[in-house]
């Protein structure tokens, strides 16, 4: 089954050629062009990987990463920063991101990490599930 | 080196530092997208070792935009280069509104961050001083890094270069709250020893939704 990737950056040009990568790796991309529309889009519905533009206008990065896994706690978010030091990206990871990589970006490199937050997103997922079953069978003494 | 100095000093390696960054971070961008357009044609060569046909408008395309990044970053990079030789000399002929211009420029994306529009009214006639052109740059950029921390109506600063009498002003408005509020920034300690540097004075408009900057 692909993976189902949203992707965000502000550059218009780099989401068009990414995403068309992507693609032909057998991965379903929607992308959005801000944090703000990424966010919306995460209220219809779920990826099984995010990969965030660390730096883009309006939204600051750590906060568009909060809102994000507000929305959804189960995202798997890999940030793509163009920052040359890794300072940023660790704090970054420490409030719930699961992965960095640096622009510009190796595609292979980025499509193991999309892969790995898939296989992550599925366990978390399952978990959730079966703490869900365990309680309704406490409920209903099952 | 006295306490001033010291100060002065600091101030002008920070705004060294803070342009570089963002310079070097717009210039990762571009290299990402030429990266990824090096890397969509190998995808199309690997396409068309395969058999696939692999149309020459595509390759077009990917030629187009790569050299479209080119003068993104050759602009970048000229601009950079320009501002490392302001500080070349400490006394020059500075064309105000040029400098405005140019700075504005030299900051895009630290202002395009904040989503906010930098709009220069072009002046009726030239204003040249003479003075320190990089401390210069770093005053108007301390005002235009305080302007855009405060709401702005149609989330556009507006700076206008003005010389109504002998003194040359720097004007930044419109805020949406009181500017009076931007004081405390403006005249830090760092920013009083930029005014001095520069001969300058930061002075709020009767309105409260614009403030100056006033060469002596």
């Amino acid at each position: 089954m692909s993976e189902k990737v949203l992707l965000v950056d502000d550059e218009e040009e780099f989401l068009e050629i990414m995403s068309e990568r992507m693609a032909a790796r057998g991965m379903e991309v929607t992308c959005a062009s801000s944090a703000e529309k990424a966010i919306s889009l995460l209220e219809k519905e779920s990826f099984d990987a995010i990969v965030l533009d660390f730096q883009m206008p309006e939204i600051d990065g750590m906060e568009a990463l909060k809102a994000m896994k507000k929305k959804r706690p189960e995202s798997q978010i890999i940030l793509l920063t163009g920052y040359a030091t890794i300072e940023k990206s660790v704090e970054a990871m420490k409030i719930g991101a699961s992965d960095f990589l640096e622009k510009p970006a190796d595609i292979e490199a980025l499509a193991e990490k999309i892969k790995k937050a898939k296989a992550d997103k599925m366990l978390i997922v399952e978990k959730q599930t079966e703490s869900k079953i365990k309680d309704i069978l406490k409920r209903y003494g099952g | 080196m006295g306490s001033q100095e010291n100060l002065l000093a600091v101030a002008g390696l920070r705004f060294f530092g803070q342009m570089s960054a963002s310079i070097s971070h717009e210039i990762k961008n571009v290299l990402a997208i030429i990266n990824e357009n090096a890397g969509l044609m190998e995808d199309l060569a690997m396409m068309g070792e395969k058999g696939m046909p692999v149309s020459p408008e595509r390759l077009t395309r990917i030629a187009g935009s790569v050299a479209g990044q080119v003068r993104r970053a050759d602009g970048i990079i000229k601009n950079w280069n320009r501002f490392a030789h302001s500080i070349d000399r400490m006394n020059e002929e500075v064309d105000l509104p040029e400098t405005i211009r140019f700075v504005s420029a030299l900051a895009t994306r630290l202002v395009f961050m904040k989503n906010i529009t930098i709009e220069i009214v072009p002046p009726h006639h030239q204003i040249t001083f003479n003075g320190s052109l990089y401390f210069i740059e770093n005053i108007i950029w301390k005002c235009i890094e305080a302007a855009i921390s405060m709401p702005l109506q149609n989330d556009t600063l507006v700076i206008t270069p003005e010389k109504p009498d002998e003194k040359p002003i720097v004007s930044f408005s419109a805020f949406e709250g009181d500017s009076n509020e931007l004081l405390p920034t403006l005249t830090s300690q760092m920013n009083r020893e930029l005014l001095s540097q520069v001969k300058a004075d930061i002075e709020i408009g009767d309105k409260g939704n614009a403030f100056a900057l006033v060469f002596k």
